[in-house]
């Protein structure tokens, strides 16, 4: 889980790393967008080789939701 | 996997075709100056082609084809194959490639058809117009793949995952018989990813009604009409990064072939994001892999020969390419072949 908030932190260029925790409601953050989506869905890809597509972005509010998600893949 | 080989066949010539009108993202009023520098990095797309409102993607290919024709000194009576690629046809029905035939001044013996494909398109044209070619008897046979759109004009201007993404272009190939010679393909279909893109009413499940000017939101920020092309990114972008770098490396396994056979690869041009994860995963340099999107943006079937027209026109040695179709259908497909140092390679403007 750790593992996974350092991963998903690292994609952002704007928002401080101490921001982003477990129940961090990733979509609620101010550099949240369209864009950082696809880097989330190809940080999976590359560190955990599975694929996670709009939906499950969709149905993620925190990021442990999303480490759930993938976990299950 | 349809996974096949076609002999003593050949790629002669390429013609593509563009609008004069050019279009800046960074300039264009519906987008907001701060966003569309942000689309311009992450998708790489600057300039869009527009055509005009009475200019359809059949008058683009039929500059294209005209072009082409006389370049190579064709008499059209040889040509026994048109086949046009496309999703934005000149209406429901007739076949575009039947009015086609008929511009172009081809024989009735000519075998015409509309195939309705994307981003896959020129991949999926080519493995038909091939197939059909390898049947003709004797030494002879000419094939017309006619391949284009104009999506700008279901892209709306409220939806700013499509209206900064799309072009306009035509293009024209004439395939042939030639000893020797060969074309490989690889193609592959899953309609589960569907509604990925899709363009939902206008046809007969939902008809043309008066409802369908109405604008409707998917995701709250982005409003299309029910006839305007939806286009899901991130589903896209999970498909493209996951099965196109699968398939290229299965595919080069299957026909034994190592990275030093392959000069070009030349990709559907989706974005720059995108297109970069799947360069990178195959392991592929940059220097082979050639973009048009900056000035041209993404025109859906008709990237790959755009592309090979605009990056390969100044090269005379002839080349080994590896070209990869991947979108709307969900649908994908590789085609691997030699062009050579002859053949025509042009892009024109109408």
């Amino acid at each position: 889980m750790e593992e996974f908030i350092e991963h998903f932190a690292e994609q952002f260029d704007e928002t401080e790393r101490s921001e982003f925790s477990a129940s961090t409601e990733f979509k609620e953050l101010d550099e949240w967008d369209s864009m950082l989506a696809l880097t989330i869905i190809a940080m999976v890809d590359e560190e955990y080789d599975k694929t996670i597509n709009g939906d499950d972005i969709k149905a993620a509010k925190t990021i442990e939701d999303l480490y759930k998600i993938v976990e299950n893949k | 996997m349809a996974h096949f080989k076609i002999d003593d066949i050949s790629v002669r010539g390429i013609v593509s075709c563009v609008p004069p009108n050019k279009v800046d993202n960074l300039e264009d009023i519906n987008i907001e100056k701060e966003h569309a520098e942000k689309i311009i990095t992450s998708t790489g797309i600057r300039y869009r082609r527009i055509t005009e409102e009475n200019v359809t993607s059949s008058d683009l290919c039929e500059a294209a084809a005209r072009s082409l024709i006389e370049d190579l000194q064709i008499d059209p009576s040889e040509i026994e194959v048109l086949i046009f690629v496309t999703q934005t046809p000149d209406f429901i029905l007739p076949a575009t490639a039947t009015l086609l035939q008929d511009r172009l001044g081809l024989s009735n013996a000519t075998m015409a058809f509309d195939i309705n494909m994307g981003c896959s398109g020129y991949v999926y044209g080519l493995s038909v117009v091939a197939s059909l070619l390898a049947n003709v008897p004797g030494d002879n046979g000419k094939g017309l793949l006619l391949v284009g759109d104009t999506i700008s004009k279901v892209a709306n201007p409220k939806d700013l995952s499509t209206y900064p993404l799309f072009g306009d272009a035509g293009s024209a190939t004439l395939v042939e018989k030639k000893k020797g010679e060969s074309i490989s393909f690889d193609l592959f279909t899953d309609g589960k990813g569907a509604s990925a893109i899709e363009i939902t009413h206008g046809g007969f499940r939902n008809p043309y009604d008066t409802s369908v000017s109405d604008e409707i939101t998917r995701d709250g920020v982005n409003f299309h009409r029910k006839t305007d092309l939806y286009l899901n990114g991130m589903d896209v972008f999970s498909f493209g990064i996951t099965r196109i770098p699968k398939a290229i490396k299965a595919f080069c396994e299957k026909e034994e072939l190592q990275d030093s056979d392959i000069d070009f690869y030349i990709f559907h041009q989706a974005n720059k994001f995108m297109n970069e994860k799947i360069r990178k995963k195959i392991g592929a340099t940059e220097e082979k892999v050639p973009y048009t999107l900056h000035d041209f943006a993404n025109v859906s079937s008709a990237t790959i020969p755009l592309t090979i027209t605009q990056s390969m026109a100044e090269r005379h040695t002839g080349s080994n390419i590896l070209c990869c179709g991947f979108g709307v259908g969900l649908s994908w497909g590789i085609a691997y072949f030699k062009l050579d140092r002859d053949v025509l390679l042009k892009t024109i403007a109408l």
